[in-house]
């Protein structure tokens, strides 16, 4: 397997691949989008494919005992853009931007984009804390988002943050 | 520090990252080319290890702290509470028999002192950081510490649950004839503390006093201004929050040339019309308004804070 299709085979996980025509083109190359729902296949780290040290961020707003179960999506480490990431082929045959959506749990919010659209965030499992941002590449006003190993509790995005959420980073 | 990449490199980067270093080795001088990466300190967040600054110490917003600021639950505040929960569960799995080490909790350097977000809230202010990293963070190499290796028991006597994982079923048993506590020892920790702190006061205003900032006509005409500049420059962009797409970013590659160019530009019409500094007055105003409006919901918060702090540091004694 190519490791462009075990990027994309480790990042599409339980969601359905659609391929639309890429909004703005790169380098002079139109590519299609690929939707997921999490940033692992392109990490060195095994962190994100083992499930730690991740930030959960979820559609719908906790439960008033923690629990969510809406369609959420996960990432690892620094996001500076909620709307996606463009990454570089591994045949070196140039870049497909992989757009982030919510999926899974029990199909709320389905196939919607994260940008601006979680209500929630859970460093699940995390040894460390994360930060979520209004705006992209980390700026704006902030919220920390305790990590928490044994998954124990998750926080709902304050009442600016909650569908304006644009970047993530390490607390 | 693992020393682990975060993001993967080609070939051809490599060549071309080692070319760029040995010029830029040259441009910036010595301390720029120790072996592992030094991430820029000061403006934006710690240098490896120690807490962030309680305001940016370089770049333009230096010195600034906004008003709220008081009233917000601090990176120290943050760290204490955690430090406790960490010794309570410690404490609480050696009475069912398991030696725990919590992952040590390290500032990465990024880091950022509280929910203000002083150093990146109006977007890019420190040249230093920008003329290496572009709108990227200067934490590169940093790596979260790793994942205790537990036994399935161990675990669930930590957790509550069989996995760590979001939807993992609860688990309800007893260890050393005791019955584990609801969330395990973690959750038993975390309510010994008083559950997560109730910032939401302080924390909405804070969010709400940068839209109302930014819609006054002096940021406004500051922001027209940053665009005239920019446009100046080459560069059609309209809001600093957008010029980062001017110079679209491949993950597993840093800043190119590109944007580098266009996040330096950013900065010198920052510098040229003064936007950082009038936004932050602007929006000091703002905020002392809502101060004044909400003194006493914010006085309770940082009260709720700082008895927080003292209770949690108390019951981990």
């Amino acid at each position: 397997m190519s490791t462009t299709a075990k990027f994309a085979k480790a990042a599409r996980a339980a969601v359905v691949t659609l391929a639309v025509a890429a909004p703005f083109v790169l380098a002079g190359q139109a590519h299609a989008d690929v939707y997921v729902s999490n940033n692992c296949g392109w990490q060195s780290s095994s962190d994100c494919r083992t499930d730690n040290n991740v930030l959960i961020i979820s559609y719908n707003s906790n439960a008033g005992d923690g629990g969510n179960s809406s369609s959420s999506a996960k990432f690892f480490g620094n996001v500076p853009d909620y709307a996606g990431e463009n990454v570089l082929n591994g045949n070196q045959s140039g870049y497909t931007f992989y757009r982030y959506v919510f999926s899974g749990g029990n199909g709320s919010g389905n196939g919607v984009a994260v940008k601006n659209n979680a209500a929630a965030a859970k460093g699940c499992p995390s040894t460390v804390n994360y930060r979520v941002y209004y705006n992209s590449n980390y700026g704006g006003h902030s919220q920390l988002i305790p990590g928490s190993w044994g998954c124990y509790a998750g926080t709902n995005l304050d009442s600016t943050l909650k569908n304006n959420n644009a970047s993530q980073h390490w607390g | 520090m693992t020393g682990v990449p975060r993001r993967p490199r080609s070939r051809g980067f490599l060549r071309t990252a080692t070319a760029v270093l040995i010029a830029g080795c040259t441009l910036l001088g010595a301390a720029a080319c120790s072996d592992s990466p030094e991430p820029a300190s000061g403006a934006h967040g710690a240098a490896n290890g120690s807490p962030p600054p309680t305001t940016p110490q370089s770049g333009l917003a230096a010195g600034l702290k906004l008003p709220l600021s008081a009233y917000m639950e601090t990176y120290d505040d943050n760290r204490a509470i955690e430090r406790a929960v960490d010794k309570l569960t410690q404490d609480c799995m050696a009475r069912f028999g398991f030696t725990y080490n919590a992952p040590e909790r390290t500032a990465n350097p990024a880091s950022i002192w509280d929910n203000t977000n002083m150093a990146r809230r109006y977007g890019l202010t420190d040249r230093s950081q920008v003329e290496r990293y572009g709108y990227d963070l200067a934490d590169e190499g940093w790596s979260p510490p790793p994942a205790p290796k537990m036994s399935p028991e161990e675990l669930v006597v930590l957790t509550g649950r069989s996995e760590p994982r979001p939807d993992a079923p609860e688990v309800s048993t007893t260890a050393k004839g005791t019955a584990v506590p609801r969330g395990g020892c973690m959750g038993e920790s975390l309510d010994k503390v008083g559950g997560q702190l109730d910032t939401s006061v302080p924390d909405r205003l804070d969010a709400e006093s940068f839209d109302t900032a930014k819609a006054d006509d002096r940021v406004q005409q500051a922001i027209q201004q940053w665009s005239g500049c920019m446009a100046e420059k080459g560069y059609q962009v309209a809001l600093p929050a957008d010029a980062f797409k001017l110079a679209p970013r491949v993950a597993g590659s840093g800043p190119a040339k590109e944007e580098i160019a266009v996040a330096t530009a950013d900065l010198d019409c920052k510098e040229r019309t003064g936007l950082v500094k009038v936004w932050f007055d602007v929006e000091s105003e703002v905020q002392r308004k809502q101060i004044e409006q909400n003194q006493l919901a914010l006085t309770q918060t940082r009260e709720r804070i700082t008895a927080a702090v003292k209770s949690a540091v108390t019951a981990s004694n």
